[in-house]
């Protein structure tokens, strides 16, 4: 039977016991932090099959370089070799540049699938639709941009922890987060897509408000 | 009474206050700057619309934060292993196109390398038998050298009696000069100047212990002869011509460069060669001297020389039975450098360029290899 207990342990505890060779101790931090090192893994490399190898990647990097970690956020360093394996990845995909297949079928919309199961059916044809259109838009911004604009406002980290992901400083951080919200702002303008997202939200509002007052 | 005028900083644009309106949503400025970005906020409508903008833009990316994976990424006791020699030698072979071309340019260039070396070492290899030969070929000279070793001393003291016969008759010679000035002056001339050359310069041959013949002094030698026979004096009473006539279809030796000295040459004849077969095959100065010594010179006093000797030969002793010719031709030296270094010209460029590649290659080998490691 498992021990429910290490998972009410702290990040640290957690780091401590895996250093000493207790893989579910590891294993709770996984499940703590694994939807978010998708969704910049997924932001960044804009499909799932690529965002989940690169999370199991940079999962077992993690495991083999826990001994280099130093304290502190571990999901701030749990994302920068997340972040790290994606640069990679985009990396060899320029060098090698190939369409894939799964790849054109998630741009159509077919294999995306961000909701949880207990998402309305109308909730997640919104959501998809709306990450479809916003990964289109992010694929077009700097990497330094992207990165630093997902783990802000998708991995709700601070200017602080960002510049420590990103080995860069506050100013810096800041600067690449106003310039890419900037210009993902004036391509959604350009593709009229930010008048259909407004759209989108007022439609999604009103469908949880009907939804709520059903559940009254 | 000074006037003092404030200034006042002029109000920012909305595009300046645009830089700070991510720190403003994502409450990362301090209180006085977003007391100032709200008055500024509420000053300018159209900053409001791009607040507001770059607000649905965050909370639509929001919706990338509700996305989750199709499986879970906890790790198990397989994935963390050590890896297994199999898996290892597996990930070597799947390592990228650079690194494996890498190494197979260096290990081409380093075979490549090996062979050139190797056919260097095997072509050297196929000189030394030629050397050897030579070597067994002069050394063949030694029985014929030994057996007439005896006959050296003999035909030294022939030699020696005949240049007292040369000097003895340039001494008769001179005295009768006077009386047969105007029948010969010519012939005066070679005779005062000859003997005395001559045996100078023989005498000096001799300590110097060069016998280098050549081919072609020898055919001098023969062709001035012949035109001595021309005159219908000496012709008739010349068994030296003979002699060196029958020299032209006998047999040669060859004798390496500084192998013999003049006194060898001369006991290298056969036993029963004659004085005058001898004193032919004696090196003349101006085939033995490499001083500079223009034609004519040599010529003149090759004949001058050589018709002294012919004819204090001739007064000697009588003419004997045809003795196997000796002649003494000069080889070239198997090892000489000069003719070694055309040879290997292009095989030393093409050593260093398989050096430099395999090198380079290597570099690039070792550098990714170390950037995959890492």
């Amino acid at each position: 039977m498992p021990d429910r207990s290490v998972d009410r342990l702290d990040d640290d505890a957690l780091v401590v016991r895996a250093c000493g060779g207790e893989l579910e101790s590891f294993n709770v931090l996984v499940r703590r932090y694994e939807r978010r090192v998708y969704g910049l893994c997924l932001g960044m490399l804009r499909s799932s099959a690529a965002a989940e190898d690169a999370v199991q990647d940079a999962m077992i990097s993690a495991w083999r370089a826990l001994d280099s970690y130093r304290g502190g956020n571990f999901s701030a360093w749990l994302l920068k070799i997340a972040g790290n394996r994606c640069r990679d990845e985009l990396r060899r995909r320029k060098r090698r540049p190939t369409d894939s297949l799964d790849q054109q079928i998630e741009e159509q919309g077919d294999a995306w699938s961000p909701l949880d199961d207990a998402a309305l059916p109308e909730e997640a044809a919104l959501n998809s639709e709306t990450a479809r259109v916003l990964l289109a838009a992010l694929e077009q911004l700097p990497g330094d941009q992207r990165t630093a604009v997902l783990l802000a406002d998708v991995n709700e980290l601070s200017y602080r922890e960002i510049a420590d992901v990103m080995d860069t400083s506050i100013g810096t951080v800041k600067s690449r987060i106003n310039r890419g919200r900037a210009r993902l702002r004036q391509i959604l303008l350009e593709r009229g897509e930010l008048s259909r997202a407004r759209e989108r939200q007022a439609l999604q509002e009103r469908i949880v408000r009907a939804t709520r007052t059903e559940v009254e | 009474m000074t006037r003092w005028r404030i200034w006042r900083r002029a109000p920012r644009p909305p595009s300046g206050w645009l830089a700070d309106a991510s720190a403003y949503l994502d409450d990362e400025l301090t209180a006085n700057e977003r007391s100032r970005f709200e008055s500024a906020l509420e000053r300018s409508p159209e900053l409001r619309e791009q607040i507001s903008e770059i607000a649905l833009i965050q909370s639509q990316l929001s919706v990338l934060r509700e996305a989750h994976p199709s499986r879970s990424f906890e790790l198990h006791e397989a994935d963390i292993a050590p890896q297994s020699p199999r898996l290892i030698a597996l990930k070597r072979r799947s390592e990228p196109l650079r690194i494996r071309f890498a190494a197979a340019a260096a290990a081409a260039s380093i075979a490549a390398l090996t062979a050139v070396v190797a056919w260097d070492a095997l072509d050297s290899g196929d000189a030394a038998p030629t050397a050897e030969r030579s070597a067994a070929e002069s050394t063949s000279i030694a029985p014929s050298l030994a057996e007439s070793a005896p006959v050296k001393q003999q035909q030294a003291a022939a030699l020696e009696t005949a240049v007292s016969a040369f000097n003895a008759e340039g001494a008769a010679e001179e005295a009768q000069a006077t009386d047969e000035s105007a029948a010969a002056p010519a012939a005066d001339q070679s005779k005062e100047i000859a003997p005395a050359a001559a045996t100078k310069e023989m005498e000096a041959q001799q300590q110097a212990g060069s016998t280098h013949f050549d081919a072609e002094d020898a055919e001098a030698e023969q062709a001035a002869i012949e035109d001595t026979s021309a005159e219908p004096s000496q012709a008739t009473a010349n068994p030296a011509r003979q002699a060196v006539t029958a020299n032209a279809g006998g047999s040669d030796i060859d004798l390496m460069e500084g192998e013999a000295t003049p006194t060898e040459v001369q006991g290298s004849a056969a036993p029963g060669q004659t004085r005058e077969a001898a004193a032919d095959e004696l090196p003349t100065p101006e085939s033995a001297a490499p001083e500079p010594q223009t034609a004519g010179e040599r010529s003149a006093t090759g004949e001058r020389g050589e018709r002294r000797a012919l004819s204090a030969t001739q007064q000697s002793e009588p003419p004997a039975a045809d003795p196997p010719p000796i002649r003494v031709r000069r080889i070239e030296e198997p090892h000489a450098p000069e003719a070694a270094a055309p040879e290997r010209s292009w095989e030393t460029p093409l050593e260093i360029a398989l050096l430099i590649v395999a090198a380079a290659a290597l570099t690039i080998f070792a550098v990714q290899t170390i950037r995959r490691r890492t």
